[in-house]
């Protein structure tokens, strides 16, 4: 913990606080989240084994935070991850007006490319992510794609309509009254009482959008998950090719941490490079290669 | 709307059936290019303990595998934590006395990694005969994390057993003995 200088408090993630923090060694900035045992007398929680490993096992990847260091402090420990300077749902939460439809589309483009990163390692989470209010609340600050996975693709599509709706796609109270709307087939599922709750056709939930973007959306909300739709072939659905074509990292909105301001940044984000924008904004080739013939 | 949630799952551990799609050549060369990674040093007697001698190392090893087998530990855990306890003598010059606390941290972890119910700090201290405290067991254990990079997913001969049986035609049945005496 010497090695670091704290910079401040960025916020409360589901496990413990996370810090702004400095590497003192190299001037680095990265964010350090503290985990607390909840059970003390038996160590370290085994889910928490198994995620850091899954973290290390991740390469670079743009679209993919950086777990950079694991050390115990007290009797918890500490993950060292990157910095990022805000998270989605402040993008959501805060941002003034409306994010344009490019824009939104560029979001999409990175939280796909993490995924299928992801899915490309053998990585996969079965969390459900939909917390509470926001399902981006269950996807933390650092993390755009920690929790990946299965129902994670579910969860891609509840994010995908709340950016296109700027408010969550299935807000619920809890995460049961969440569930109601989408679970039906669970052996368990009767133990719990609902309403009875008609389908409600998605154009009406997302309003004002393009037939493109309902399309896509359709395709992540399904319960089966084999005809749900692939990261690696949803980055190639028409909705990322027709105008307007997906924002570059440099003209997406980066809100505040702590939300108190928001504003459209005019001057490029943090690694931003003239040598990558064209074709990082665009499908990579390689993904291409295999989906392109049954994908459209 | 909590008290409404009844959990009709058994006491029973309910374990994954062997997925066949991943007894195959591809699997296999990753799995021996990984196990490079994981390989304890071959002469940490010599050149790292000072106090640890082979027959040390033996005894903890049978008390390990007494507890796993008396715990009915997943098979995969015992040498899993076998592994963890040679990684850290790899690197970690260790008292004797320690060597026991040692054991019982690599069989904490290897559980905690392994099976759906771990074995509980306060059952491993019980089979030290009450000579390691949970406190100590719990500082071993971050020590023994902070050694091994944190880094618990080891290839283990234990993996291995599977893919060479699925090479040898025999049947069956024949296969499930030979499995249990390997």
């Amino acid at each position: 913990m010497d090695q670091y200088s704290i910079l401040g408090r960025i916020g409360e993630g589901a496990h413990g606080i996370v810090f702004k923090a400095k590497h003192i060694e190299t001037g680095e900035t990265v964010a350090l989240k503290k985990v607390a045992l909840r059970k003390l007398e038996d160590g370290i929680p085994n889910q928490a084994l198994r995620e850091i490993k899954a973290l290390q096992e991740i390469e670079d990847n743009q679209y993919v935070v950086k777990l950079k260091n694991v050390f115990p402090h007290g009797t918890g420990f500490v993950l060292v991850f990157e910095y990022m300077l805000s998270d989605l749902s402040e993008v959501i939460r805060n941002s003034q007006r409306p994010l344009t439809e490019s824009q939104v589309k560029g979001y999409m483009m990175m939280l796909l490319k993490g995924v299928a990163f992801c899915h490309e390692n053998s990585i996969m989470h079965r969390e459900w992510p939909a917390h509470k209010d926001a399902s981006l609340s269950g996807i933390e600050h650092q993390s755009f794609c920690m929790v990946p996975g299965n129902t994670m693709k579910v969860a891609v599509g509840c994010i995908f309509g709340e950016l296109l709706n700027n408010s969550p796609l299935f807000p619920g109270e809890n995460d049961i009254e969440q569930l109601c709307c989408e679970i039906t087939e669970l052996p368990d599922y009767n133990k719990i009482t609902f309403k009875e709750n008609p389908p409600i056709p998605l154009e009406e939930i997302v309003p004002d959008t393009s037939a493109q973007a309902v399309d896509l959306l359709k395709k992540f909300l399904v319960y089966p998950s084999k005809q749900r739709i692939r990261a690696s072939q949803a980055l190639l659905h028409p909705y990322f090719f027709t105008d307007p074509l997906p924002a570059h990292h440099s003209e997406l909105p980066i809100p505040q941490l702590g939300g108190k301001r928001s504003h459209q940044r005019l001057q490029p984000p943090y690694e931003f490079s003239v040598d990558r924008p064209l074709h990082e904004s665009l499908v990579d080739p390689g993904l291409i290669q295999g989906h392109a013939w049954g994908c459209f | 709307m909590e008290h409404q949630l009844l959990c009709c799952e058994g006491e029973t551990i309910k374990r994954a059936y062997q997925d066949t799609n991943l007894i195959n050549d591809r699997v296999l060369q990753t799995m021996l290019q990984a196990e490079d990674s994981y390989l304890p040093s071959a002469n940490y007697f010599k050149c790292v303990q000072k106090e640890i001698v082979p027959y040390m190392r033996k005894i903890v090893a049978t008390w390990m595998l007494e507890v796993c087998e008396e715990q009915k530990c997943e098979e995969e855990v015992f040498p899993l934590a076998m592994n963890y306890l040679d990684r850290f003598l790899s690197v970690e010059p260790t008292k004797k006395t320690r060597l026991q606390l040692l054991g019982a941290t690599c069989m904490f972890l290897a559980s905690k990694m392994k099976e759906t119910i771990p074995l509980t700090a306060q059952k491993l201290c019980i089979y030290t005969d009450n000579s390691i405290r949970p406190s100590e067991l719990l500082q071993m254990e971050l020590l023994a994390l902070n050694k091994l990079k944190w880094d618990l997913a080891s290839v283990t001969p234990h993996d291995f057993i599977e893919h060479f049986l699925s090479k040898i035609p025999i049947h069956q049945e024949t296969k499930l003995i030979l499995r249990k005496h390997s």
